[in-house]
């Protein structure tokens, strides 16, 4: 992917260009507000560039499409379905046949782990099961790309890390490009191959990380504290710029 | 001693209202034709009853009803969901609806008796115009009320406009509607009343009236509480099917 965008009456995105390669799991990390989330949803298809454009395959993106899933904080279950029926919604949009359909959805209950909760309703489900319940519903749709939007951001800190575990044996599992926004280095470090910094916003590509430590990966080995480190360090200074600019409003 | 519940005083309550009110009776405080004894009025039931009277006004009345009402929620549904979903829809139609839906229904009452004469159709439009307006509003608020990510999150499956519409948007707006459409069963319900009382010769509303002239004030208790009775059932009714319908709510 490459491009440069702008937003609306508010510039969100001033230069981003970076490439993520099949099978690459990149976490977008950057301050509050910088316009990752903004980045994500243009990728999406729910946002337009202004300026710019995204390629994925060599082919120009648009509209929203089942190649490029999208995984939300609300976890944005219909919660008039069950599990299962939510898991078919995207077959179903795509005119797949009732048992095919089925025979996929059942798939990808079991590839995240929600057996024997297929008929439940949403209201049923705690977070982490009703966050596992939209990726399979993505990724029933055998996306090219899994776009992640701080997906754990409304979970407690212990099931937060069962499902960084999780996404990292789906994503082992399915092989799927994923691109993570989150707020979280030690959760960008934990999870990605590579990692995007952008600036305070407008935003920029500040620097791209690279984390070559094999997994699973140990928060207290020094490796992991180094490059965390490195990525704080860098965040931090976006941090109080971004404040500097507040201010000086 | 085994302690008395709140149960027991509201039981208690009702027992005691009618008590008093027998006692005013004998004591004679009123004439009978203005305040009918408790004992009249359940013997007015009781023959009401068994002459078949009753169930025949209470049958007339609900098939006006069930007629105006279908007729209404079978228009308002479908166009509040369109008005809702496109702003061209709305635009067109809710300049016209916005002039007509202050009007309460009562005052269309003698229009409704110069266009479609008396009886079944003035009163069945009547219930109409008053259950339309609720169903309606309520529909496009529900439609407006749709979780935006939701829409978004299924965009993403690839869905059309249609496919939004159709498995995100109606749904969701089942709650809202279904609440219309306990609204508008109860207006329409006091409509027709007042339509019976102006211009029927049958139904509870014309019961009610015609022992008022001939000073059976007993049978026309009977009348009011059954009026009372029945659009409360018709309430609970379709409260019970919102329960069913609305299994998967938080």
């Amino acid at each position: 992917m490459a491009g440069s965008k702008g937003e609306n009456d508010v510039e969100a995105l001033r230069c981003v260009s970076f490439i993520v390669k099949n099978g690459e799991f990149v976490c977008l990390v950057g301050p509050t507000g910088c316009g990752k989330t903004t980045l994500l949803r243009i990728v999406a298809g729910l946002e337009q560039p202004t300026r710019g454009a995204v390629f994925l395959d060599g082919q120009l993106i648009g509209a929203p499409s089942p190649d490029r899933g999208m995984v939300f904080q609300e976890f944005a279950l219909l919660p008039w379905r069950t599990v299962i029926g939510n898991i078919e919604l995207g077959l179903e949009i795509q005119g797949v046949d009732k048992e095919a359909r089925r025979k996929i959805a059942e798939y990808h209950v079991n590839l995240v782990g929600l057996h024997g909760f297929e008929n439940k309703y949403p209201r049923e489900l705690s977070g982490g099961m009703k966050q596992r319940a939209a990726i399979a519903r993505s990724l029933a749709s055998d996306p090219k790309v899994l776009l992640m939007d701080e997906p754990f951001g409304s979970l407690d800190a212990q099931t937060r890390n069962m499902m960084q575990e999780e996404v990292l044996g789906i994503w082992s599992k399915t092989k799927k490009t994923i691109i993570f926004v989150t707020h979280s280095v030690d959760e960008a470090v934990y999870l990605a191959d590579r990692i995007v910094l952008l600036t305070a916003r407008p935003a920029s590509v500040r620097e791209i990380f690279e984390v070559k430590l094999p997994r699973p990966r140990n928060r207290l080995h020094y490796e992991f504290v180094d490059i965390r480190a490195e990525v704080l360090t860098a965040l931090s200074e976006e941090v109080r710029k971004e404040n500097w600019e507040r201010r000086s409003r | 001693m085994r302690a008395v519940t709140y149960r027991h005083l509201r039981i208690l309550s009702i027992l005691l209202a009618v008590v008093v009110w027998q006692i005013i009776g004998w004591l004679g405080a009123f004439p009978r034709h203005l305040l009918p004894w408790p004992t009249s009025v359940v013997s007015s039931l009781v023959n009401l009853s068994i002459s078949g009277e009753l169930a025949s006004h209470i049958l007339t009345s609900l098939l006006r009803v069930a007629v105006g009402f279908f007729v209404a929620a079978a228009s308002a549904v479908p166009l509040g969901i369109a008005i809702g979903w496109s702003k061209v829809v709305e635009s067109l139609a809710e300049p016209i609806l916005e002039i007509i839906r202050p009007i309460p229904p009562i005052a269309w009452i003698p229009i409704a008796m110069l266009w479609f004469g008396l009886g079944f159709k003035p009163a069945v439009f009547l219930i109409f115009i008053g259950a339309f307006f609720p169903i309606l509003i309520n529909t496009v608020a529900g439609v407006r009320g749709t979780s935006k990510v939701l829409v978004e999150a299924v965009r993403t499956l690839g869905a059309s406009d249609r496919d939004i519409l159709v498995k995100v948007v109606t749904p969701s707006s089942i709650p809202s509607i279904v609440a219309g459409l306990r609204i508008g069963v109860g207006v329409g319900w006091m409509c027709l009343v007042a339509a019976e009382m102006a211009g029927a010769s049958s139904g509870l509303g014309y019961m009610v009236i015609y022992y008022s002239g001939i000073l059976e004030t007993s049978s026309v208790m009977v009348g009011m509480l059954a009026i009372g009775a029945i659009g409360y059932a018709m309430s609970y009714a379709i409260a019970r099917v919102e329960r069913r319908l609305l299994r998967w709510r938080e």
